[in-house]
């Protein structure tokens, strides 16, 4: 199938699923279910609003504050964690354990403990997107061609040189993946700890205009995250590509 | 007997521009006659094959078995394949009967052809082994055991030897002489090898490609019997030289990719 | 704008680690005692803040009202997720309708469409179950779409090449081939659904688990939010566990048959 025959399906598919919404918009007389024009015109004021974006921007502060910190920490603490099999089995349990564990089941915990700024939505974010990263890093170290290793060896490669030559470059794929998947996590829980914890930013946009029934509002803002998201997530993939072909990884 | 009548076909890529992968074949096989689809690796010989196979269809011109065209797979034909094609999660026994058991065979029937072939082969005590299990050379027994339990009148071999080691590829071309010996089916074997092409073809039919078109059809006059000496005979090198300078006369690039050329230096 | 299947899923989390578990355990005993931190009670008094709870009706009522709903949202969204990714898998037509909208929710937070559903569905299972299909339904699509697509070609036309019909095709080559990795997607879609239980209950905080850890946090009773982490991390463990056990049985020569016997 050729990409034009695929990008007017794809197209044909969203003009329909507009004109759905439109239709039951208009239709169902129900307070909650705003039609798409009226949640676009939501949408558009809504970008045009000092405040949205100050809501923003607040909610993206624990995001940026809590990814760069899972990813500071998580990288070397991975690749170091994975060098050694000793260690890995026995941390591997703990961050398995929180790559599964509902992370917002801990936000009870948290709230006594970081009281409810930045400070604690951070925290939050760290957690969901930190086991993510560390597990590919850990992951990546081991994906090191063991006869490279012996070719540099024979060669007479200090550990330094092993380690920026070989281990490094092998393990770039991976925890550029791992960074990728942790960006995706460290999103929710920005999402969750303002939805569940502390309404601030756009999840408390969201709460504020659900308790006021405004639903084109709401909606308005869900579609922004939501766009933001795809936004973030396609940005990452296409610089995830690019770093990869600049190491040599891909053409 | 196959009649490929001025065959064309062109693939589209993603973007919409075409790649001629065949510009007009136009050939015929006769019934038990080995033929061999001699040129360089792409996709003209495989596509031509894949056409007889029914697996895709020519945007021009036909092909006719029997004097009826080909609309798809039948139980007349089978093929075998490059890379194999066996189930990884089945065992053996289950690979050779999967042919037949797609056309609806009976499973007593089933068991007794596929346990005949898996013999026929030289894989017997191997029918509960997986398929990672085996060297490349017994999974392509695999592949022929299946295919010739579905007992079609027409093999089709899509460069069946490639991706096994020479000299597992020698034995491999000499049973497959001496099965068809025995078995006489037709068949239509595409390769890039000049070498095997002379070893096992009655008929060796050079493709160029891009688009791909009959360069010339060469009679194969061994004899036979055709035991694996008869590579020694002066015959036969006389017919790979000469296969090898028509190939010449095609693209001056292709020479490069004749990498099998210093090998079979080496085989004399 | 390619789906790409990709999430780490949890490794087999039992066996074998049971030493780590331990002194974990008995760090947190001593860092309890020790530090005396009101909000981190030693282990010993969040398991007995756990028997207590589940010996509570109170919270057996909401754990089975969890658990429901746990198995029927994550139970919807395995059988209509490895439907619709095998058909996307299979009818590029199909795939190119829908994967616009495959994209968004796999790229952005499920939790951010909980508000929506709420204000649908109101506060009964409903939504509940809505929020756990929400969390897990789209990873398991796309990883079923991922192994669909990475079927050997070479399988397929040889399996056409001897008259295979749809069905058979299907049956025989594309889902035996697909399944390792419709496995994986079906252990990140629980692993999602746990969490799609949780916070949905968090959020609509009237009935399950996720409601009892809400009030619990409110009311600030360190060893009951504690007693109840634990229940949730059983149940996860758990779930996850089960979901393990399924491979032995679809790949035991019993299993496998299954998959194979043609009338």
């Amino acid at each position: 199938m050729t990409d034009r025959r695929k990008w007017t399906l794809r197209l044909v598919s969203l003009a329909v699923l507009a004109g759905v919404w439109e239709a039951l918009g208009r239709g169902l007389d129900v307070l909650l279910l705003p039609s798409f024009s009226e949640t676009l015109l939501a949408f558009l004021r809504l970008v045009a609003d000092v405040h949205f974006w100050v809501a923003l921007w607040i909610s993206n502060e624990a995001l940026l504050l809590g990814f760069a910190l899972a990813a500071v920490v998580g990288v070397p603490l991975g690749l170091a964690v994975g060098r050694s099999p000793r260690v890995e089995r026995f941390s591997g349990f703990y961050l398995d354990l929180l790559l599964v564990t509902p992370i917002s089941a801990l936000i009870p915990v948290l709230i006594p403990a970081l009281g409810i700024g930045l400070a604690s939505r951070t925290a939050v974010v760290f957690l969901f997107a930190f086991s993510v990263i560390t597990i590919s890093a850990a992951s990546a170290i081991k994906a090191a061609d063991l006869v490279l290793l012996e070719m540099s060896r024979s060669f007479g490669a200090s550990r330094f040189q092993v380690w920026r030559k070989i281990l490094i470059p092998a393990a770039l794929p991976r925890v550029l993946t791992g960074l990728r998947l942790g960006l995706g996590r460290a999103l929710a829980g920005m999402v969750v700890v303002e939805l569940l914890m502390v309404a601030a930013g756009v999840g408390g946009l969201i709460l504020r205009y659900q308790g006021d029934f405004d639903a084109p509002n709401a909606y308005a803002v869900v579609l922004s995250v939501a766009a933001e998201s795809v936004l973030l997530m396609s940005l990452v993939r296409k610089a995830e590509r690019k770093t990869l072909v600049l190491h040599g990884w891909t053409a | 007997m196959i009649e490929i009548q001025g065959c064309v076909k062109t693939y589209r890529s993603k973007h919409g521009d075409g790649i001629a992968a065949l510009g007009g074949v136009d050939l015929t096989i006769k019934d038990h006659e080995f033929v061999c689809l001699l040129g360089p690796s792409g996709c003209g010989k495989t596509t031509l094959l894949k056409i007889v196979a029914g697996l895709t269809s020519a945007d021009a011109g036909q092909v006719l078995i029997g004097g009826r065209p080909v609309e798809g797979p039948g139980p007349d034909r089978s093929v075998v394949f490059q890379n194999f094609a066996l189930l990884p999660w089945a065992d053996v026994f289950s690979n050779v009967q999967f042919g037949l058991e797609m056309r609806g065979v009976h499973p007593s029937l089933r068991r007794e052809r596929a346990l005949h072939w898996i013999q026929s082969v030289g894989l017997s005590g191997f029918e509960s082994r997986f398929p990672r299990e085996l060297s490349g050379g017994m999974q392509q027994r695999v592949g022929l055991a299946r295919a010739l339990a579905v007992d079609p009148q027409i093999l089709l071999m899509d460069e069946p030897f490639t991706s096994v080691d020479s000299q597992t590829r020698r034995l491999l071309q000499d049973d497959l002489v001496a099965l068809h010996q025995k078995e006489r089916k037709t068949v239509m074997f595409v390769t890039h090898s000049m070498d095997e092409a002379v070893r096992l073809a009655d008929r060796v039919v050079l493709l160029t490609e891009r688009p791909g078109r009959v360069l010339e059809r060469l009679d194969v006059p061994l004899p036979r019997p055709r035991p694996a000496e008869i590579r020694k005979c002066p015959e036969f090198s006389e017919l790979t030289e000469y296969l090898w300078s028509r190939i010449q006369t095609m693209q001056p690039d292709l020479r490069s990719r004749m990498s099998e050329r210093p090998e079979e230096e080496l085989d004399k | 704008m390619e789906i790409r299947a990709e999430e780490f899923e949890p490794r087999r989390p039992l066996p074998g680690y049971l030493w780590p578990a331990a002194v974990g355990i008995a760090v947190w005993e001593l860092a309890g005692r020790l530090l005396g931190l009101s909000s981190v009670p030693p282990f010993s008094d969040a398991l007995k803040a756990t028997f207590r709870l589940i010996a509570s009706s109170e919270v057996q009522l909401q754990l089975a009202a969890s658990v429901s709903s746990l198995v029927a949202g994550f139970g919807i969204s395995a059988v209509f997720g490895v439907a619709l990714g095998a058909l996307m898998g299979r009818f590029r037509t199909i795939e190119a309708l829908l994967d616009v909208y495959l994209d968004v929710f796999l790229a952005s937070p499920s939790l951010i469409y909980v508000p929506i559903l709420f204000a649908f569905f109101g506060v009964g299972r409903l939504t509940q179950v809505g929020v756990i299909i929400l969390y897990s339904f789209f990873v398991i699509v796309a990883y079923t779409l991922s192994g669909v697509r990475s079927v050997d070609k070479s399988l397929v036309q040889m399996a056409r090449s001897f008259g295979a019909d749809e069905r058979r095709l299907f049956l025989r080559v594309t889902l035996p081939s697909a399944w390792p990795m419709i496995l994986v997607g079906l252990r990140v879609g629980a692993a999602r659904a746990v969490k799609g239980m949780i916070n949905g209950e968090m959020f609509i905080a009237f009935t399950g688990l996720g409601a009892l850890l809400k009030t619990a946090g409110d009311r600030v009773e360190p060893a009951e939010v504690w007693g109840l982490l634990l229940i949730v991390l059983s149940v996860a463990l758990i779930f996850l566990g089960l979901l393990e056990i399924i491979p032995q049985i679809t790949w035991s020569p019993r299993g496998r048959d299954l998959l194979q016997r043609e009338r």
